[in-house]
């Protein structure tokens, strides 16, 4: 990288998270004005937008090449009071708190405590929320069972597609008002035309947003600068003009256009994923060999200004979680992941000279946001897998690796056109999308093995004793396995229906209350139907809950039949006695449990059946259940952080695990469990179908010298190969070993750069807790032999 | 039906041939070689040893056994699980020891099933068993991993329990029909590595004209552990650890009269 690429590359690993209370202050002002009531709750929104969008103040970093901020500076990270509102209290918190801690400043404080609180207390989405769920949800809620995504942020889970780089603003803003022309005096027309008329406005509020760069980047030339950098400066108030107005017609343009609008979606609310270019490489290929066609655009300036546009998503981290949301998702990582490869529309190779260069550029920046990741297809090049193989060893967990053939598969079997799929990928962690066309939802993980604790307790939680879910009998009276299987999946049906019903409540809410017309703008159909994106504007819309600790849930059932009911080594009431002391003086049942009982990832049929009929339960208490936006409810199978904060609540289980401690994460087996090395596991988490889900995510470490020799990494690239075309959606690598994480741990001062692979995400080693480090120590490290 | 003696079947193996493979170590062998990392392949028999295993802060002794009986069907049913694998990487099974030439007539099944199963084979093999054994297992084998240790007879009887006699009569039949051949050299610091078996070593494969390819295998102490668990005291601890430095300068050394010399198998 270069000096200037240098210098900005380490003001943004320098800056300081901190909570900027700017966003809250223009929020507050904007609704506290009493014309406010006067429009409709969707022009409300379009209004704030651009209020804000007006009044923010503007960044310029020294030698820039791609303005626009969200916050003051980067990484000051606004707050968004209208969906949660923090507490004095939790200011403190975020300000205090040894992991991802946020600054809060003096000045922040007294807004928040004279402004911001006063105005918001009893307003906001998440006081709605929690006011409209039943007991039964409040009660699954607090035990552990389930989370919910949307309590402090708002959906997302949405990735742009291709036509920004046919439209500008501008451009939508007419389709918009031929849309309206069309529309007929019905009570719905009156509705879709004050959806339409948010969207025109929040259209302009970004167009407006981008003059207003321009003309700072105008002033700052007229102030003189020195010679070379005024006439960069010049070019970038000229491009802030064009875009987003107006459809970029090269390849500067098209990265500013895309970051105006990127800064647009997470200023309108703080959607759970950030948000996110998607199939980037394809997006830019075109206007990339049209520039250096033209002799405008050298490769050295694609990869500075790619690169700088890198550091962009890098100066954002997510906005502050509190609670249950930093438990299962405590990170700074928004989520944005930039999708490499994969296939056309018309289904062949979509690999080119940008996929490539995109790498070079995520290998020489090595930065924790965006991530990053590859398609693979059947018919993609192995060199493809090689390049990203080079870089996963050099150990910061990026890429990570899809099968496009198989999300091009679950996509389908939704309902989706081939076409739409393959424009597709996977965002957030692992889960699988139709980019620009869809809107899915996560809503929360669910704990499969907490179920299971309850089932054992006849519906009641031993850790607080209250009764959860439905008596499902005395296990001590269940006389065979079958019966058991039989209360857990009363037990499951009974808390999906729970969450089900919440998440019917909570997406009205958003429909109602908090509609993003901005967004809207971007995702299709959402103009044509004149309704909002939270709303059942896109042409998809999915809602998913996301199974959690499926290689536990496994390794506590086959526990249950080995000890239990086959091998009758101990009755299910000394068992349970056992766990409720926590294995205290039952060492000795303890190590049968965790060295002589089947265990899921070694490939054992009898075992690796457990899985399936688990996920298959999993599934047909969700898959195809309606929601509210015209869509069903889907399943995938991905952790975040929540394994760790479901373990936290979940006492010690049949497979040996004590009280507390992590789950299993994905579908990857429990944590050292698997012992006849990555091929088996590999069968096992393929045991299920995978296009079953809208995403899986399995986890494997090497040791870093297994990737150091080429005939490793054929080998890994084989095993890649081979894990692809047995069904599996994703699979990533941890290449560290576990002396470097130990070392980390002890002296955490000395490994400030350590970068590990999370799920489906990669994160500072120093920022995770240490119940999270010692988990991802725990995983089994695979050599080769 | 056919039983044979293994102590172990390792998956994902990526050096005991090309791609992925599972390597299937069967049980007993006619050396003795004092540097052997796998001492539990050496007795044609089940042996016992004692495991330890923490629990918390109690710690469990058990009763372990080095070695299991395994039918034809139960091997195979393991090996076909990775056959997408194979097929991704041109991989296969490769039957390593102990010295699984000792298990002949199971191997000859065991190889002739993986054919039947679309599956590659090879053997590694330190070649010290009947010529005829050999020449019935050659049509089953689609490649040698082929072990030299030291090339003068009385050097090999000394070091080893056994002449090199046969091993070397084996090598010749085995390049004279066209198999496909790897060398696998352990570099053992003072036995292997002197210059006269050195030198032995080059004009024996260049005499075969038909060998290309050259393992060379370091010796690591890291193994000792496991003649402790087998109440054996018969490894020589004496022996270094071979340099990176020594391995790279015999690997150029071999590389320069036309070998392709890998470290590591």
């Amino acid at each position: 990288m270069n000096k200037r690429i240098a210098k900005l590359r380490e003001a943004s690993l320098q800056a300081i998270n901190r909570l900027s209370a700017e966003r809250a202050l223009l929020v507050t002002e904007f609704y506290d004005s009493p014309d406010v009531s006067n429009y409709s709750i969707p022009m409300q929104r379009a209004l704030c937008l651009q209020h804000i969008l007006l009044n923010k103040m503007l960044y310029l970093g020294e030698g820039e090449l791609i303005v626009g901020e969200r916050g003051k500076a980067p990484k000051a990270t606004p707050t968004y009071p209208e969906i949660c509102l923090h507490t004095l209290e939790d200011l403190e918190l975020l300000h205090t708190r040894p992991k991802v801690s946020f600054q809060v400043a003096a000045e922040t404080r007294r807004a928040y405590e004279e402004v911001v609180i006063p105005f918001w207390t009893k307003r906001t989405q998440r006081d709605r929320l929690f006011d409209a769920m039943q007991p039964a949800w409040l009660a699954a809620y607090r035990a552990g069972v389930f989370t919910e995504f949307q309590e402090q942020r708002a959906p997302g889970h949405t990735v742009c597609g291709d036509k920004i780089y046919r439209q500008g603003m501008l451009d939508l803003r007419e389709q918009i008002q031929e849309r309206h022309h069309e529309l007929k005096g019905t009570p719905e027309a009156d509705r879709q035309s004050e959806q339409l008329r948010a969207m025109a406005v929040a259209a302009e509020a970004l167009v407006e947003y981008a003059e207003r760069y321009a003309e700072l980047l105008e002033r700052e030339v007229a102030a003189g600068s020195d010679v070379s950098r005024r006439s960069e400066l010049l070019e970038m108030a000229a491009i802030c003009r064009r875009v987003p107005a107006r459809a970029p017609r090269t390849f500067q343009e098209a990265l500013q256009h895309y970051w105006f609008i990127h800064v647009g979606v997470i200023t309108e609310l703080n959607p759970w994923d950030a948000f996110n270019p998607g199939r980037l490489d394809q997006h830019l290929h075109p206007f990339y060999q049209q520039d250096i066609a033209t002799g405008t655009l050298t490769r050295e300036r694609a990869l500075e200004l790619l690169q700088a546009f890198w550091i962009k998503f890098n100066n954002h981290p997510s906005p502050p979680k509190m609670g249950v949301t930093a438990a299962e998702s405590n990170t700074y990582t928004d989520f944005a992941l930039i999708n490499l490869g994969g296939l056309k529309t018309d289904g062949t190779d979509a690999v080119n000279e940008m996929t490539f260069l995109l790498l070079d550029v995520i290998e020489e920046m090595r930065l924790l946001q965006p991530g990053s990741m590859v398609q693979v297809s059947e018919q993609g090049p192995d060199e493809l897998v090689r390049r990203a193989l080079e870089i996963i060893k050099t150990g910061f967990g990026q890429p990570s690796l899809f099968n496009s053939d198989v999300i091009v598969k679950e996509l389908v079997r939704q309902g989706k056109s081939p076409e739409d799929a393959r424009r597709g990928g996977a965002s957030g962690c692992v889960e699988s999308g139709a980019f620009g066309t869809e809107s899915y939802i996560l809503t929360g993980y669910f704990n499969l093995n907490k179920v299971l604790e309850v089932t054992l307790h006849d519906g009641v939680d031993p850790r607080t004793g209250e009764r959860i879910g439905p008596a499902t009998g005395d296990p001590a009276g269940l006389g065979s396995w079958e019966e058991l299987l039989t209360a857990f999946q009363e037990q499951m049906n009974h808390f999906i229906e729970v969450k089900i019903q919440g998440n019917l409540v909570i997406e009205q809410l958003y429909a109602d209350h908090l509609p993003v017309p901005f967004l809207s703008l971007l995702i299709d159909d959402c103009i044509t139907n004149g309704r909002d994106y939270n709303d059942g504007g896109p042409r998809y819309n999915t809602s998913y809950i996301q199974g959690v600790g499926l290689g536990s849930i496994t390794d506590n059932l086959a526990s249950l039949r080995h000890n239990v009911f086959s091998e009758q080594r101990v009755t299910l009431p000394q068992l349970l006695a056992a766990l409720a002391d926590d294995f205290e003086g039952a060492e000795e049942l303890r190590k049968d449990l965790l060295y002589h009982t089947p265990k899921y990832g070694n490939d054992d049929g009898d075992t690796d059946e457990l899985a399936q009929r688990v996920f298959q339960m999993f599934f047909d208490a969700v898959d195809g259940r309606a929601n509210n936006r015209g869509g069903c409810f889907r399943i995938n199978m991905l952790p975040t952080t929540c394994h760790v904060y479901f373990g936290s609540v979940t006492g010690a289980m049949p497979d040996g695990r004590q009280a507390g401690k992590p789950l299993s994460e994905g579908i990857s087996p429990v944590q050292g469990a698997d012992r006849k090395g990555p091929t088996a596991a590999l069968r096992s988490a393929t045991v299920f179908n995978h296009t079953l889900t809208g995403g899986t995510l399995l986890n494997q470490r090497f040791s870093p010298e297994l990737l150091e020799d080429e005939r490793g990494r054929e080998g890994v690239l084989h095993l890649v190969r081979g894990y692809f075309h047995l069904g599996g959606h994703h699979i990533q690598f941890n290449v560290v070993s576990s002396e470097t994480l130990r070392e980390a741990q002890l002296h955490p001062e000395q490994y400030r750069d350590l970068i590990v692979r999370v799920a489906g995400y990669s994160d500072y080693f120093n920022d995770l807790g240490e119940e999270l480090q010692n988990e991802i120590i725990a995983r089994t490290c695979h050599n080769d032999y | 039906m056919s039983e044979a003696l293994i102590f172990n079947i390792q998956r994902f193996s990526l050096h005991d041939g090309p791609g992925i493979r599972t390597t299937v170590f069967l049980k007993g062998c006619p050396l003795r070689c004092p540097w052997c990392h796998n001492p539990e392949s050496q007795q044609p028999e089940i042996e016992s040893y004692s495991h330890r295993l923490r629990v918390g802060d109690r710690v469990f002794v058990e009763e372990r056994s080095f070695g299991r009986r395994i039918t034809l069907n139960e091997l195979m049913a393991e090996i076909v699980r990775d056959l997408p694998f194979y097929e991704q990487s041109r991989g296969g099974v490769t039957f390593s020891g102990g010295e699984p030439l000792l298990q002949a007539p199971f191997l000859l099944e065991a190889l002739a099933a993986c054919h039947r199963a679309g599956i590659a084979t090879a053997v590694d093999t330190c070649g010290c068993a009947p010529v005829a054994v050999v020449e019935q297992l050659a049509g089953e084998t689609d490649l040698w991993l082929y072990d030299l240790k030291l090339i003068d007879a009385d050097a090999h009887l000394r070091a080893t329990g056994a002449t090199n006699t046969l091993i070397m009569e084996n090598l010749r039949l085995l390049a004279a029909t066209g198999a496909a051949i790897k060398i696998r050299f352990p570099v053992i610091p003072g036995v292997t590595d002197g210059e006269s078996n050195l030198a032995g070593l080059l004009t024996v494969l260049e005499r075969l004209q038909v060998v290309r390819e050259i393992n060379l295998l370091p010796y690591h102490k890291v193994y000792a552990h496991k003649y402790g668990q087998l109440d054996r005291d018969d490894w020589s601890c004496d022996i270094p650890d071979v340099s990176q430095e020594q391995m790279r300068s015999l690997k150029q050394r071999l590389a320069e009269r036309g070998f392709s010399v890998t470290i590591g198998g």
